[in-house]
């Protein structure tokens, strides 16, 4: 088992008027090579999810073991050496007064240590101008180019790479095809796809998008009110068809 | 007249180190950082005691780097280990040195005056003394330039980097954020403690006033540096700041050749950078630049 949240409760706020009870009682388990969709309307806690994961929040109660050991006691730093990430907003992922080739740097040593070694090496340039070729976007001509002047797609893709190039135990996507213009969108969402073939890159997927979510992916999880209200795997996941997730938002709807 | 420009130009060398030290705070590590105005007496004072005590200026010089880089330290630890909010941080930092700087001094002030200093030195080669300035303003802004381009182009700069420019992508590439702050305020400040120690040492004394305006001066070279050359690059923005350094030295130096009260000199160094914000703020508002506005986050 590479992830297990156990009775997750967190709540922000606590004892104040803005107090906010985000997750209620979550427990699920991931094994590796699962490439699972997160579906919940907004303000469930996705993001939450995700964060408290990534050890950037820290539940109230409750139990979260990643690779065998206890992610309450580690820093988000520590974390992260084995977490790739890829946030809802494009400016997340990536410095933007930094270069490509320098954010790239940056990525490709993500857990190693950092010396006063020069930044980006021309071997490195080489591997990075290849790996960007490959994404068809045109970006290997502008390595130099701050990210700043990129567009939010060029961005996201940029940060889906920076997230996948140490070959992470985790990756967590947070709707990160939401800003994406239909067409961007869609390259971004096979690109994923196509990365978690090639490795076998065990997945958290966060999306609206109710068709990505049935099209891609091994798993199928619906949150409502901090609680999994529906997991589906397997053949199930391979036969379920839109309406069906549909139903699920509905329901949520009835009971509010 | 020429010499009046000359020791202008060589003192806007001089202040362009302190500039560049506040570089990297503001605009670097994205923090308002006043620690300036505390760490630029500190290494005046720092090299005039010990100048006076009779060590070597270049000794005097290394003394007041490290004196700054510690109280850097320090500062990053308050700002990230005890989470004070970096204005606080600074404004900490300048007041408590105001009292160790008096105390390192001795008394209000120290004349260098027949003491050995590094311009002296100089000019036993030298004979101008605008000359021997202006060589050592622009070798050692030069050195430190470089230098400091090399480092943030290394792993380590970039991280740096990295942390001021998004935090949230930092830690997601795993760098240790508060470190890369500590390392930052170190640099920073020492840095700034070594401008005020060769400062002192062109001026010929030290007193533990010298440090008001400090910040004023290190933005307007800044911003001034940036309006006129542009930040298309890293080396590129690094060399605006020293140049704005000089033209703001020059500048000011004219207002006090017309004839303004020197006592009056920081209400117009105020002035100018007020009006240099406004104006940088309004082309910027007109072409939506690229980048954080400054007045927005100072
Ligand atoms: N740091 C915080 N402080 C206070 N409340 C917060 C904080 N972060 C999130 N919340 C609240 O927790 C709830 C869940 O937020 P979260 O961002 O996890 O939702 P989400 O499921 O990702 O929503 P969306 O689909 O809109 O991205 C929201 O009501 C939000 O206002
Ligand atoms: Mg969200």
């Amino acid at each position: 088992m590479l992830l297990k949240l156990d009775s997750i409760k967190k709540t922000f706020c606590p004892q104040t008027v803005n107090e906010t009870a985000v997750l209620t009682d979550l427990t699920f388990y991931v094994e590796e090579g699962e490439f699972i969709s997160i579906l919940g309307s907004n303000g469930t806690g996705k993001s939450t999810l995700l964060n408290l994961i990534a050890g950037i929040e820290r539940p109230d109660e409750g139990e979260i073991e990643f690779c065998g050991q206890n992610v309450l006691k580690q820093s988000p730093r520590k974390l992260a050496a084995d977490i790739g990430r890829v946030f809802q907003d494009p400016k997340s992922g990536t410095a933007e007064n930094l270069s490509i080739q320098e954010n790239l740097a940056i990525a490709s040593r993500r857990g190693e240590k950092i010396t006063l070694r020069r930044g980006v090496s021309h071997q490195a340039k080489i591997n990075f101008r290849n790996a960007l070729a490959d994404l068809g976007l045109g970006l290997e001509n502008r390595l130099s180019a701050p990210v700043g002047v990129l567009s939010g797609g060029q961005r996201q893709v940029l940060t889906l790479l920076m997230a996948t190039l140490k070959k992470p135990r985790l990756l967590l996507l947070d709707e990160h095809t939401a800003a994406l213009d239909p067409a961007t969108s869609q390259i971004v969402s096979e690109m994923t796809d196509r990365i978690v073939k090639q490795h076998g890159q065990t997945t958290l997927m966060v999306t609206h998008n109710v068709d990505a979510a049935i099209k891609y992916g091994s798993r199928l999880i619906m949150l409502n009110r901090g609680r999994i209200v529906a997991d589906v795997r397997g053949d199930e996941k391979k036969s379920l068809c839109k309406d069906e997730v549909l139903a699920l938002y509905h329901n949520e709807i009835d009971w509010e | 007249m020429l010499n009046i420009i000359l020791s202008s130009i060589s003192q806007g060398f001089l202040w362009a180190v302190m500039a560049i030290g506040v570089y990297i705070m503001y605009r670097i590590l994205d923090i308002a950082d006043l620690s300036a105005e505390g760490t630029f007496p500190l290494g005046a004072v720092v090299a005039a005691r010990a100048i006076a005590a009779g060590l070597s200026p270049w000794l005097a010089i290394v003394l007041s780097l490290a004196a700054g880089m510690i109280t850097g330290i320090l500062a990053g630890f308050l700002h990230t280990k005890m989470k004070i909010p970096g204005l606080l941080t600074g404004i900490l930092i300048l007041t408590g040195l105001y009292s160790i700087n008096l105390r390192v001094l001795g008394a209000p002030n120290i004349t260098l005056l027949g003491k050995e200093t590094v311009i002296s030195q100089l000019r036993t080669i030298i004979d101008d003394r605008n000359v021997a300035a202006l060589i050592l303003g622009i070798t050692v802004t030069l050195i430190i330039t470089l230098m400091l381009i090399l480092f943030l182009k290394s792993e380590l700069g970039l991280a740096l980097r990295a942390t001021g420019a998004n935090e949230v992508m930092a830690v997601a590439n795993a760098i240790a954020t508060d470190s890369m702050k500590i390392i930052g305020y170190a640099l920073s400040n020492g840095i700034i403690a070594l401008s005020g120690a060769l400062l002192a040492q062109n001026y010929g004394y030290a007193d533990v006033g010298m440090g008001i305006g400090t910040i004023v001066i290190g933005l307007a070279s800044i911003i001034i540096g940036e309006r006129l050359l542009g930040t298309s690059s890293l080396s590129r923005s690094l060399l605006a700041v020293v140049f704005g350094a000089v033209i703001y030295r020059v500048v000011i130096d004219a207002v006090l050749y017309l004839g303004v009260n020197p006592q009056d000199i920081k209400l117009y160094s105020a002035i100018v950078l007020a009006i240099v914000l406004w104006l940088g703020h309004r082309t910027q508002d007109n072409n939506s630049r690229k980048g954080k506005s400054y007045v927005a986050q100072t």
